[in-house]
């Protein structure tokens, strides 16, 4: 079907076949960037960097760059229930934030990242309190690179531009990734590790309060090695947590100046 | 109906209604703005025909072959390009494609809704792609891989992160800044698998023919002209004009909107907008410099 | 002054020795900040033992309107029995926003309620200042 409302170009498209040279034997205790497994990537958060929205976050780690802006709570364009509030997640990868490029039209693996994104952070979100409005949280995925860190970092990302909203919550939600590759737990897979990965497994957590609000896991693996993940990613939202913390007191003291 | 009047009406009972600055904008925007504007100066400080500061960085988008984030006060664009193989249209064997498109996403602006582009996207979009094609921007030919086979689609999608009005300005301005840091790798066209073998590093840059950059105006109360106008006084604005102008400071394209202008104005503006263009231009400069020495 | 601000999740007294207020909450005996902001103590409320703890946020979020707020609006649309207002400022904060609210016809006055005219009344465009007193419903006090 034509897109009558963009300009388009040729129907089809695809991209070369790259030559690549020869692949590194993986090391979970040093990788390619010099981590071990059990490290996440250096993590640089900021928020209020959309001026137009109620509330908003940029997360860059890596190559991966998302960008996160919240409205609300603004009137329902629906009262779905009255005596609470509702939250809205939208998840959206730029048309040049991965390999290959994306469409605008949203296809099923954003979808299912809008419906994650909302169940690991609805938790937290004291709906209670907003009755008959609507929270929207946008998600813009700039840079992709691994699918599982993506989506944590979006969740992080979100979570950080609804305390920067002045949303109530009774807790920042973080989430961390892993995967399971050839036995070992690595922390944090960038896209060329997780071709490499047998399973994966993506945490939500709520750290203060010490409670996962989401956990999925792809991929056969033994009970012993998914407990081991779930704690280095357990022990990883902490670390983060840390860092969110540090950002939105920082927000607070650059809003005094 | 006056607001004042309004003021003096409610302040029987309980309620007592002070006007601060914050509420007038609110109920009476254009009479806010007004008074400013009458005084020869805006709403945000500036005199009436500066534009604001601008911000350009290029480069940071690893998955594109080319990218950059330009920034004009808080409008914010990311643009950023990428080259897909296709096969040219039988009219043209040796032509590539250039295809720009905007989006101004819920995410930029409470004014934008989620769905399919609006009619401001839309026009911007169309009117981008004209500048390309009637400019010359880039030689199509130059993304030729194998004559009648294969040639390059540059994909360049132009994402505003923050909206505060004038996207076409900004979004002209990360076209041209993206495209410049475009590199393609070397590739070839394998004729028995009818594939295309691209090295794995990107090498090639593009020749661009003209550096086309917009400035836009806009004329509040039929009287007063204001360069670079933000999405407050956007809607309160009776016409719009931009103007683009290349590196040569030959005009490639007007387009107006709204009511009528006169000729002196009309000038005027075409002046303002060689030196906005020569400013946004050497500001990609820089950035591209940086970029390469980096 | 770095101590005193807190973020959502921050266990900040034990609920024995304070109350919860704004931008708290109460949880297994101990209280937690529900917001970004600067943790304040606060004189225990008439006939409470225990002194309140809040947050106070920075950045005040977008204005609702609630039960009782006085609110200003631009008059959109009048219907014989309703008007409908585009809410402005609630109190004397604009939101960010416009929300929605309706006039009804046996609200513009309080006395002889029969002879009110809707169109007689309001216009579209009409800047208006009313009391919300029901939930999405609004007394006109001014019109």
């Amino acid at each position: 079907m034509a897109d009558r409302k963009r300009v388009v170009g040729p129907e089809k498209s695809v991209l070369p076949l790259v030559e690549s040279g020869p692949q590194q034997p993986f090391n979970p205790d040093r990788r390619k960037d010099g981590r071990s497994g059990d490290r996440i990537r250096p993590l640089f958060l900021k928020t209020g960097i959309i001026k137009q929205a109620d509330g908003s976050a940029y997360i860059e780690t890596g190559r991966l760059k998302v960008a996160c802006g919240v409205y609300g709570p603004r009137q329902s364009a629906r009262n779905k229930l009255p005596t609470q509030g509702t939250l809205n997640c939208d998840f959206k990868f730029s048309a040049f934030s991965s390999a290959k490029r994306r469409a605008y039209a949203k296809d099923n693996h954003e979808r299912e990242c809008s419906l994650i994104v909302y169940q690991a952070l609805a938790p937290a979100v004291r709906l209670d309190l907003i009755p008959k409005s609507t929270v929207d949280v946008y998600i813009q995925i700039l840079e992709s690179d691994g699918n599982a860190a993506c989506l944590a970092a979006a969740i992080t990302c979100a979570a950080m531009a609804l305390a920067d909203a002045g949303i109530e919550m009774t807790d920042a939600v973080a989430a961390s990734s892993a995967g399971y590759i050839g036995g070992n737990v690595v922390l944090d897979p960038d896209g060329d590790e997780e071709t490499l990965q047998n399973g994966s497994l993506m945490v939500s957590y709520m750290p203060s309060l010490n409670e996962v609000t989401h956990m999925m896991q792809i991929g056969e693996v033994t009970t012993n090695l998914t407990v081991k993940g779930m704690e280095a990613c357990v022990d990883a939202c902490s670390q983060i947590r840390t860092v969110m913390q540090q950002a939105l007191a920082a927000s607070l003291a650059d809003g005094n100046s | 109906m006056d607001i004042d009047t309004a003021a003096d009406a409610t302040t029987n009972g309980a309620s007592h209604f002070t006007l601060d600055a914050d509420t007038f904008r609110k109920i009476h925007p254009a009479e806010y703005n007004r008074r400013f504007i009458s005084q020869g100066v805006r709403a945000d400080g500036r005199p009436l025909q500066r534009f604001r500061k601008a911000n350009v960085n290029v480069g940071s988008i690893t998955t594109a072959n080319g990218s950059s984030m330009v920034r004009l006060g808080n409008t914010t664009v990311i643009c950023g390009i990428k080259a897909e193989v296709t096969e040219p249209t039988p009219e043209a064997p040796r032509a590539g494609f250039l295809v720009p498109n905007l989006d101004l996403p819920a995410l930029c602006s409470p004014q934008f809704r989620p769905g399919p582009p609006g009619e401001l996207a839309q026009t911007i979009s169309e009117y981008i792609n004209q500048i390309c094609t009637s400019t010359n921007l880039l030689n199509l030919d130059d993304l030729c891989i194998a004559s009648g086979q294969a040639v390059w689609v540059l994909h360049a999608d132009i994402l505003c992160l923050n909206y505060e009005g004038n996207a076409l300005d900004a979004a002209l301005a990360a076209l041209i800044a993206a495209l410049w840091n475009v590199r393609l790798p070397k590739s070839t066209y394998d004729e028995l698998e009818g594939t295309v073998r691209a090295a794995a590093t990107n090498t090639i840059p593009l020749v661009l023919n003209r550096l086309p950059l917009a400035a836009t105006f806009g004329v509040f109360d039929a009287q007063h002209l204001i360069a670079d106008p933000t999405d407050q006084e956007e809607p309160l604005l009776s016409s719009q004009l931009a103007i683009v102008v290349d590196q040569e400071d030959n005009l490639c394209g007007i387009l107006k909107e709204g009511s009528a202008m006169d000729r002196e104005r009309m000038v005027e503006c075409i002046g303002l907008a060689r030196n906005r263009a020569q400013a946004l231009r050497r500001l990609i400069d820089e950035a591209l410099a940086k970029a390469d020495a980096s | 002054m770095a101590s005193l601000i807190v973020t959502p999740g921050e266990r900040i007294a034990h609920a024995a020795d304070y109350e919860a207020s704004s931008g708290t909450y109460e949880r297994d005996e101990y209280v937690y900040a529900s917001v970004v902001g600067e943790k304040r103590e606060l004189p225990p409320p008439a006939g409470g033992m225990r002194p309140l703890i809040q947050v106070h946020r920075k950045k005040e979020t977008s204005a609702i309107p609630e039960i009782h707020s006085i609110v200003t609006g631009k008059v959109v649309r009048v219907k014989p029995r309703e008007a409908t207002v585009s809410i402005l400022v609630v109190g004397n904060v604009p939101v960010r926003e416009s929300f929605q609210g309706i006039i009804r016809l046996q609200d513009v006055r309080a006395t002889e309620r029969d002879k009110v005219q809707m169109y007689k009344s309001f216009r579209p465009g009409d800047i208006v200042r009313l009391a919300s007193f029901a939930e999405m419903e609004i007394e006109g006090t001014w019109g």
